[in-house]
């Protein structure tokens, strides 16, 4: 039977959760923002060691604070993706506190952080402003250039299997 | 009656359909989309297959608020319920439509969030737009007065001093200050246009470079610095025959604003500076500035942070001083490389290169104006400055010159007394005296039928175009720059003389 691995994006309204998908799922981006109510799941099956495995992608609702999710949503998750949107320090203003409510409650899941939007930023001077929380941001990404976006996924889907 | 109504109204916005343990479709209303009878129900959505797991334990119910479907034609929103069952009760999922709802909420939270967000930006421009401000404001108006007005003296009694022809000791030490009051201005004049160099519009001024010269000016200006501080200094350089030219002005001000915060926290050990240029065949050559001190040092992660800044304002770093920021945005500038080693209290090694170019062979001849090009009709003239040492200069400045008779006043009020008592050919007007300033002065004096023709020098300090339009518009044509040299005086004077 195919493996298939749910994964959830997390993270503040309007970093890009949905774009992101949007570029790794359908290759297409658009700069118009239309706020995700809800849940969204769609599927990709990606090759991983010469296996078929099958990505189940939960886009949800944004929040400022995880705790405010509905757990149900979070429920038999594989994988974390905690996107931060590099233009807009609010959005990573706690992001501490939100890995390690990740961590915390969903100590078996993978969990990944990306500041996606880097192409809105200068890299470095955003990488230097970010002090002490830069060693948790592990990819930095644009659903607008497509920069980062397939490695992103790809590399969970890798840690996913192992 | 009460089944018709409970169709439209209830049945209508609710589906059943009942699973088998290995999640087979058994029985389906189809009440709002239809599903394949007998088939594995995650074939209808991959919703559906992320719930798989949980038909495991029995007796659990979940719901899933606002699920988005789309299923066939019909796309939608759900709360979706799934129950998975126990021996006499096959897992079931009951789904309620709440598509109007969501579509509803989904236009109020999308007016919030474009709101916030739009918010978020306008801080995030007002706070820069404040810190560039801030830290502007703080730059120019510092140094530029505080500089300025030393070096009006500095540089013009230098100059004076120089002609006198005083001892061969005096005449070295003359050289310094002059020297150092041109470094000076130069980097005044850097600093002003590094919002220039920040926008990458900063132009560059290559000048001959020549390391013997440099390491004398530096070995002048610090040895009695480090003396008093009781540091060693050691000062050595290498370089291949050839001649070569650099934008020397701003490779100096890199040399001197790193050695100048080597000296600041250092307190006790050496400090040491190497100049070398490394000149291969068919690469540019490249000057290398390596700075090492035994002082104060700071934490690895800083200097991360000082490698990585972008904008000269973004210095944060504690310890580093201004001056490091300063050298990050003329090494950036001229494309040069920065690397920063440091330990706390060990101390600090920074390493810059900077390309440079070998110079053509031809000899640029010196442009020397000679004063005695200038000759002047006899003048009468007023200047007023509230600051003794300037009034000093500017009549030694002139003191050779027997047509030239100078009134010097303190404050604008005496201008206009003086000017009552007899006809001038001239005002240099300080702009900002105590008492009567120099604008209200310029206008009081072009408002007089009987003075409004006086040409008015602004005699100032300031090199900003919005000043200087200002002073213009205050009626004061000309405008002698602080610190100024004799030449640019007797150009003054000549340009009122020949209008005379
Ligand atoms: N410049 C840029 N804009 C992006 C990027 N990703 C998303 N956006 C824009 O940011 C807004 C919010 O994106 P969205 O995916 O809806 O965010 P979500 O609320 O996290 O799902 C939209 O206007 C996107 O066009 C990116 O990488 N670069
Ligand atoms: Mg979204």
């Amino acid at each position: 039977m195919l493996k298939s691995k749910k994964i959830v994006l997390v993270g503040h309204f309007g970093v890009g959760k949905s774009s992101l998908i949007r570029r790794y799922v359908q290759n297409v981006f658009s700069d118009d923002y239309f706020v995700t109510v809800g849940v969204h799941i769609v599927k990709k099956v990606v090759q991983v060691n010469n296996q078929e495995l099958t990505l189940l992608i939960w886009d949800i609702e944004g929040k400022e604070d995880m705790k405010k999710l509905r757990p149900s949503f979070l429920l038999g998750t594989s994988g974390f993706i905690y996107v931060l949107d590099a233009s807009r320090p609010s959005t990573y203003e706690i992001l501490e506190d939100e890995l390690d409510f990740i961590r915390t409650n969903y100590p078996k899941t993978e969990l990944v952080t990306v500041a996606n939007k880097i192409d809105l930023v200068d890299k470095e001077s955003f990488i230097a402003t970010l002090g002490e929380k830069a060693p948790w941001i592990t990819h930095f990404s644009s659903a607008k250039t497509g920069e980062c976006v397939e490695l992103l996924f790809e590399k969970l889907a890798h840690t996913l299997v192992q | 009656m009460l089944e018709a109504i409970r169709e439209r109204y209830i049945f209508n916005k609710c589906q059943v359909i009942i699973l088998d343990d290995d999640g087979i479709i058994t029985l389906s209303d189809d009440h709002l989309f239809e599903v394949p009878n007998a088939q594995p129900i995650e074939n209808v959505h991959p919703f559906f297959e992320t719930i798989r797991h949980l038909f495991d334990d029995k007796n659990e119910e979940h719901v899933f608020h606002c699920i988005h479907l789309e299923i066939g034609d019909v796309i939608g929103n759900y709360n979706v319920i799934f129950n998975s069952g126990n021996k006499e009760q096959n897992p079931f999922l009951v789904l309620y439509d709440f598509t109007e709802n969501c579509n509803y909420i989904q236009t109020i939270v999308q007016r919030r969030n474009e709101s916030v967000i739009a918010l978020e930006f306008e801080q995030i421009q007002a706070q820069r737009l404040q810190a560039e401000q801030v830290f502007k404001n703080k730059l120019i108006a510092t140094i530029s007065h505080d500089l300025r007005t030393p070096l009006t003296s500095i540089a013009g009694f230098a100059e004076l001093l120089q002609k006198q022809q005083g001892t061969p000791q005096g005449a070295n030490y003359v050289q310094l200050i002059s020297q150092s009051a041109t470094v000076i201005k130069d980097i005044l004049d850097n600093l002003l246009g590094l919002a220039k160099l920040e926008a990458g519009v900063a132009e560059t001024q290559l000048k001959k470079l020549h390391l013997p010269e440099l390491t004398d000016y530096l070995e002048a200006i610090y040895a009695p610095k480090m003396q008093q501080k009781g540091l060693q200094f050691s000062l050595k350089k290498s370089a291949p025959k050839n001649a070569f030219i650099a934008d020397t002005t701003r490779i100096l001000q890199v040399i001197i604003n790193l050695v100048d915060n080597a000296v600041k926290f250092t307190e006790k050990g050496s400090i040491q500076v190497f100049l070398s240029v490394l000149a291969e065949a068919a690469t540019e050559p490249i000057l290398q500035i390596t700075v090492i001190d035994t002082g104060i040092g700071f934490p690895q992660e800083a200097t991360e942070k000082i490698g990585s800044f972008q904008r000269f304002h973004s210095t944060d770093v504690e310890g580093s001083g201004l001056g490091l920021s300063i050298v990050q945005g003329v090494v950036k500038h001229l494309q040069g490389k920065l690397d920063i080693q440091s330990a706390p209290d060990k101390g600090t090694t920074v390493w810059v290169e900077i390309p440079i170019q070998y110079a053509a062979e031809t000899a640029t001849a010196v442009q020397t104006n000679s004063d005695a090009s200038i000759t002047l009709a006899p003048l009468k003239i007023i200047v007023a400055d509230d600051n003794d040492v300037n009034i000093l200069l500017f009549q030694q400045m002139l003191a050779e010159q027997e047509n030239v008779q100078v009134i010097a006043v303190n404050d604008g009020n005496t201008v206009l007394d003086e000017l009552q008592k007899q006809p001038v050919d001239a005002v240099f007007l300080d702009v900002h005296m105590d008492g009567l300033d120099g604008i209200t002065t310029a206008k009081l004096i072009k408002s007089n039928k009987l003075t409004k023709h006086i040409p008015l020098v602004a005699f100032t300090a300031t090199n900003s175009a919005e000043e200087l339009d200002m002073l213009q518009k205050a009626g004061m044509s000309l405008t002698l720059g602080k610190p100024f040299t004799q030449q640019q005086l007797l150009q003054v004077l000549q340009q009122i003389s020949a209008t005379k």
